[in-house]
């Protein structure tokens, strides 16, 4: 359905729009995507099928659906990987099933570029709500937002505690740790036991009549 | 004694020097209300049509591109920012109405710089020979009374490597969207065109021209016959719109 010209091509259009709207309202890596300027990313979504193609051009990013060109980086992947690698805050292809071919030095430049993207929600906010309830509005999304990364961090502080010495659910780390030490003693003494075995064998066959 | 060689208009047989006249009427009609009508009448879905024809043209920054039936701007705007500073583009349209209304758009959104305007006609364009890195023309090529000549002219000006785009109306490729396409262009087009533009007339033109343009593949062997090579044809919109591209050689 997604082969279809009319639906890729609006697509793309609709995402060029976003991230080039994202970029006017942060100056700072809008001007940091000049020193791209020229590459280009080929991403590969299947089930459902489409591709698009990123084209780095100055300031502004040109999101195409159709390109006979050759891309600096291509992303394979099925779209359900795509998705769940936006879920992780790590971003990472190691693990997944996405194939990743070309100038890889481009991804990673860009990814530290837009890891330091930070829209400025007041400007547009101010444009179409006036200058002191933009303002306001802004405040209070910016307080928001702080607040759910405060209680995001404060999760993931208490939440292993509370599974481990509240719930007894999983062991502690230290548990772990010596589990883990045991383990590794082991696994050394039936090595050397092992290998006491096979001397112990080889005498006998080098003895025998 | 001079022999009266004619043409069509619409399903009108006129004299050949006589339809240049006859398009350019339609044009001057239309041109205040082109934009409006243009969404009216395909619901939007040419801004889709154009923005493919700009992704298959692969223009990028620093590139010369020649807009020819460029008309309103669309685009024009589109190339010039992908151009940048480094290159142009040339909007060019017969219709001094259309090009009067695309520069006066272009300029108001801020576009200026390298977009340049030039009254042409598509047959004998006023470039240097190898000027132009893309050429497009958006449904225009219809209009021209000599397609063949249009498209000569447009390979002259091409740069080797460069490549032409015909955005066009089609034939439809299922007989049943034909029918329904047939009554909507016939029945409701001229009455919307009558109630916006207050005339029916051009909108029966624009009809009946589009019966009359060459399907898909004679379009393609004409652009083969013109000198173009890896000439080929992308339907869209279950063929009522086809975009041709072919490389000069």
């Amino acid at each position: 359905m997604l082969n279809t010209p009319e639906i890729s091509t609006a697509v793309a259009a609709i995402i060029e729009k976003s991230i080039n709207l994202a970029l006017k309202y942060d100056p700072a890596t809008r001007l940091q995507l000049q020193a791209l300027s020229g590459r280009s990313i080929c991403i590969e979504c299947q089930s459902p099928d489409i591709q698009l193609f990123f084209f780095l051009e100055d300031t502004q990013v040109i999101v195409n659906a159709h390109s006979d060109e050759a891309t600096d980086v291509k992303i394979s992947g099925n779209t359900s990987d795509f998705i769940s690698m936006l879920g992780q805050s790590t971003h990472s292809f190691a693990d997944s099933n996405i194939t990743v071919s070309g100038k890889i030095n481009v991804l990673n430049q860009l990814k530290e570029i837009l890891s330091d993207l930070e829209i400025d929600w007041e400007q547009p906010l101010t444009e179409i709500i006036g200058i002191l309830p933009g303002h306001a509005l802004a405040q209070s999304i910016r307080a928001s937002f702080n607040w759910a990364r405060r209680q995001q961090q404060e999760v993931k502080r208490v939440l292993p505690e509370y599974l481990t010495e509240e719930l007894r659910l999983i062991p502690a780390k230290a548990e772990i740790n010596k589990y883990n030490q045991d383990v590794d003693m082991i696994k050394s003494a039936v090595q050397r036991l092992e290998a006491r075995v096979q001397r112990l064998k080889n005498q006998l066959s080098t003895n025998a009549p | 004694m001079s022999e009266n060689k004619t043409t069509h208009f619409g399903y009108e047989q006129v004299n050949v020097a006589d339809k240049a006249s006859r398009v350019a009427g339609v044009f001057h009609s239309v041109a205040a209300k082109y934009d409006i009508m243009n969404d009216l009448m395909s619901a939007g879905i040419h801004r889709v049509w154009k923005r493919f024809t700009i992704e298959l043209s692969g223009v990028r920054s620093g590139d010369k591109v020649l807009d020819i039936a460029g008309g309103t701007g669309d685009l024009s705007a589109k190339f010039s920012a992908f151009v940048g500073t480094k290159g142009h583009v040339v909007l060019a349209d017969i219709n001094d109405s259309m090009l009067n209304v695309g520069r006066d758009k272009l300029t108001d959104k801020g576009i200026a710089g390298n977009v340049f305007y030039t009254q042409a006609d598509a047959q004998y364009l006023p470039f240097p020979d190898n000027s132009f890195d893309c050429i497009t023309i958006a449904f225009g090529l219809r209009n021209v009374t000599d397609k063949d000549m249009a498209l000569r002219s447009m390979l002259r000006v091409l740069k080797p490597g460069g490549r032409l785009l015909v955005l066009e109306f089609s034939k439809p490729a299922n007989p049943l969207l034909e029918k329904a396409y047939d009554a909507y262009s016939f029945s409701l087009l001229p009455a919307i065109g009558k109630i916006v533009t207050n005339d029916s007339d051009s909108y029966r033109y624009l009809a009946e021209s589009i019966r009359m343009h060459p399907n898909q593949e004679t379009l393609k062997d004409m652009m083969s016959d013109a000198g173009f090579s890896q000439c080929k044809y992308y339907n869209m919109t279950g063929g009522i719109v086809a975009i041709h591209k072919g490389i000069k050689p």
